[in-house]
């Protein structure tokens, strides 16, 4: 499908580009058309860096761990509830 | 506070499921136990991590399990049992924040890029900000931020970005989990990016665009 590669994109079809290109999902020739682009554009690669980075900071968030005692907990509270409850 | 990483089942991991499910739908309670005691944390940070607290998670994982015990038999294998898990977590996540008055009204465009008519950015130059965010990765008025952005998205974009980002199932997973087509799950986890990135952006004191 290389003949429908444009040979250069602007800013705004480059960025369009960047989820398949941090994963490498990115067919190779329009990954060379978009690393061409960002070979000249300093937004643009500023743009991906802060895209990136913002995508490291998401998956390092942290949340709390379910406490044993709630699993104890629940697990009680569904064995009573499934008393009154069949399978289909 | 923290806690190991989240993602699909090992395969070992997978057979057991597998296994107690069909324990599970010949009836047997322990079983159910089993499973219960192997897959609620999993349950319980999806929920978390969706609804944006814990009280709601335990409804959620309550709801969860329930659903499991009752349409057990429904489950054919055909996907991963995490994924169906993940399915009805979200589903049942979903509902509860359409449900949920929305107490602040975010415009989500003002938040993403905006380009001139040439397709150049319209705010130059774009600012290279990820040295400050990956100083104050582990600061905890950052990761509140982070939180509260995730708050903000749509629930579907939440639910597809806390599926990619955090569980890390693939586009395909995400669409069999959601209902959704891969450039559907692809379209809203990159808006959905974009909308974080922009919030992060003011936060720092830049322009989202």
């Amino acid at each position: 499908m290389a003949e429908s590669v444009p040979s250069r994109v602007t800013c705004e079809q480059a960025t369009a580009l960047l989820l398949d290109y941090v994963t490498g999902t990115l067919d190779p020739a329009t990954a060379l058309v978009l690393e061409r682009h960002l070979s000249r554009c300093d937004d643009c690669v500023a743009f991906l860096q802060t895209y990136k980075e913002t995508m490291r900071a998401t998956r390092t968030l942290r949340y709390d761990d379910m406490p044993e005692e709630l699993q104890h907990r629940l697990l009680h509270i569904l064995q009573a509830k499934m008393r009154g409850v069949h399978p289909q | 506070m923290a806690h190991e990483e989240l993602t699909q089942s090992s395969p070992h991991a997978e057979a057991t499921e597998r296994e107690l499910v069909r324990r599970v739908q010949a009836g047997d309670a322990t079983a159910f136990d089993a499973l219960f005691r192997q897959c609620c944390s999993k349950v319980f940070h999806q929920a978390t991590r969706l609804l944006g607290n814990a009280a709601e998670a335990e409804e959620v994982v309550q709801e969860v399990f329930l659903a499991v015990y009752e349409k057990a038999h429904t489950f054919r294998g055909d996907a991963a049992f995490t994924t169906w898990l993940f399915r009805l977590t979200a589903n049942a996540a979903i509902s509860r924040l359409r449900r949920r008055k929305r107490s602040k009204e975010v415009t989500m465009e003002e938040y993403l890029p905006q380009f001139r008519p040439d397709g150049h950015h319209l705010v130059r130059p774009v600012i290279d900000w990820s040295a400050n965010l990956e100083e104050r990765l582990a600061d905890a008025q950052l990761q509140q931020l982070l939180r509260q952005a995730i708050e903000l998205l749509q629930p579907v974009d939440k639910a597809v970005l806390v599926l990619s980002d955090f569980e890390d199932l693939s586009n395909k997973e995400i669409g069999e989990a959601l209902g959704l087509t891969v450039p559907a799950v692809k379209a809203r986890l990159h808006r959905a990016r974009l909308f974080l990135r922009g919030q992060l952006a003011v936060a720092f004191g830049y322009s989202p665009t």
